[in-house]
């Protein structure tokens, strides 16, 4: 059940991620091995982007029927920036997302992701983008090596260099040993890692995780991030990630935004949210700072879902 | 098989073009192409069969499936379609035998039957939250629902029964 035996062969996630990118970077697939960061940044956007911003909502809103689920969110995450989007359960964080990676329609305003708009050009949209859901939804009739493949596969990941990026993206989160048994045997840390590098088969520029965490032990937890954390420190990947865990954003996010009832109340960094409070204050405060109050009655909105769901992935896990 | 990254010293060059790494990864992509009516059928067909490819991964995996599959057709030609052939207790056109006026029909329904099958999973998929991945990757809504029936659909009915 532990996810630790299978990180041990590696040493740690960072290192060895780090090695295999970095070896990656100069390997004899890539075209152009140079001066890889701005060519990828050119050749992907069709509509050159001067903004340089990574993702941009502006007035995004969504309705479920009569409840507003986001309204009129104004964001923006800067290229190779780790964002994290806070907010108790109902505020709108994952449907936000849900806007992001193509899988809702905006009711109104625009988002783009390196400049191409979501709405009008999801395909595009889709390929920039390694998604890790909520839920653990890696196929668990599938091995492990099968499902980062099929993955490659809808990504069009040419097939000279498929088995060479599948077998790359097991190694970097320290999958290579389990990775011909089926998904049916993974502990929860370890399908989390799988569906990490499910997302990063593809080389996605904009890594959009929905609390990658959640339901897991705090070993898992603190392995999947050490993963998340070596894979940031070898590669300019963007992250935009949901978390619960406010100790998770403080310590892994670049900036984070605050969400509650549909709206973002406050975007900082963790450390400038901290210093308005007055020194001493955690994240946490923070938190019930811009919530509070208003909190209780507001959850209930979203709560069923989020609790049903919760209990779903937890079963999937026990 | 080959479990080459555990003992890899780091900058050995076991597994190059790991992903991750935005710039190199994707000029290593095709670019996705403009929507024309060719490439979103071209990527439509590639799609499919990917999707193909899975659930036949699923059925070499667990193949009991296949088999609880065979047991109806088998059950209706072997039983039903033996039995009425020899007693002739139904009138068939042109006196062909029961069986053979039968076995059209148990094809049919074997297909029907798959169909609905997979058309079920992929409501437990949706809950599964599996579906919602597969629509975050450029695929078209048509290859998911396209892509289920058919590779189990042929590998079982062309099984003998």
């Amino acid at each position: 059940m532990s996810p630790q035996p299978d990180a041990s062969p590696v040493s740690g996630g960072g290192p060895v991620s780090e090695s295999a990118v970095a070896v990656g970077h100069a390997g004899p697939a890539d075209t152009a091995p140079g001066d890889s960061l701005t060519d990828g940044s050119t050749s992907g956007d069709s509509s050159g982007d001067s903004s340089g911003s990574a993702v941009r909502c502006a007035g995004l809103t969504y309705r479920f029927g009569d409840h507003v689920a986001v309204d009129r969110v104004d964001l923006e995450i800067g290229r190779g920036e780790t964002f994290g989007l806070l907010g108790p359960n109902g505020a709108g964080k994952t449907t936000t997302i849900r806007m992001l990676t193509t899988l809702l329609k905006p009711a109104a305003g625009t988002v783009k992701v390196f400049g191409t708009e979501a709405a009008a050009y999801p395909m595009r949209v889709r390929r920039m983008i390694g998604y890790v859901p909520q839920l653990l939804s890696a196929d668990a009739t599938l091995t492990g090596q099968e499902n980062v493949e099929l993955f490659a596969r809808l990504f069009d990941v040419p097939r000279q260099i498929r088995k060479q990026r599948v077998d790359g993206a097991l190694a970097a989160m320290g999958l290579t040993e389990p990775s011909r048994r089926l998904v049916k045997t993974y502990s929860g840390g370890m399908i989390r890692r799988l569906e990490l590098a499910q997302a990063l088969v593809s080389a996605p520029r904009l890594l959009v995780l929905d609390e990658p965490t959640v339901g897991l032990d705090p070993i898992a937890r603190s392995d999947v991030w050490d993963y998340i954390a070596g894979l940031r420190e070898s590669a300019p990947i963007t992250v935009l990630m949901t978390t619960h865990y406010m100790d998770e954003a403080d310590t892994y996010c670049d900036r984070v935004s605050l969400m509650h009832a549909g709206s973002i109340r406050v975007t900082g960094t963790p450390g400038m949210l901290k210093a308005v409070l007055g020194s001493g204050a955690t994240l946490d405060d923070v938190f019930r700072h811009y919530t509070g109050g208003t909190l209780d009655a507001e959850t209930e909105k979203g709560g069923i879902r989020d609790v049903r769901r919760a209990r779903r992935t937890a079963r999937r896990l026990g | 098989m080959t479990s080459a990254a555990p003992g890899v010293p780091p900058g050995v060059s076991a597994e190059p073009g790991v992903p991750g790494r935005p710039g190199p990864g994707l000029s290593g992509l095709p670019e996705i192409p403009s929507d024309t009516p060719l490439a979103a059928a071209r990527r439509l067909a590639s799609r499919v069969i990917t999707l193909c490819w899975v659930e036949l991964r699923k059925i070499r995996h667990d193949r009991t499936e296949l088999y609880t599959r065979a047991i109806q057709p088998a059950l209706w030609l072997l039983i039903f379609g033996e039995t009425f052939t020899r007693i002739h207790a139904i009138p068939t056109p042109g006196h062909i035998p029961y069986l053979a006026y039968l076995a059209p029909g148990i094809l049919a329904q074997s297909a029907l039957f798959i169909a609905i099958f997979y058309g079920i999973q992929i409501i437990w998929e949706r809950d599964a939250g599996v579906l919602t991945k597969l629509m975050v990757t450029p695929t078209p809504r048509a290859a998911l629902i396209r892509a289920r029936p058919s590779p189990p659909g042929c590998a079982r009915s062309s099984r003998p029964p």
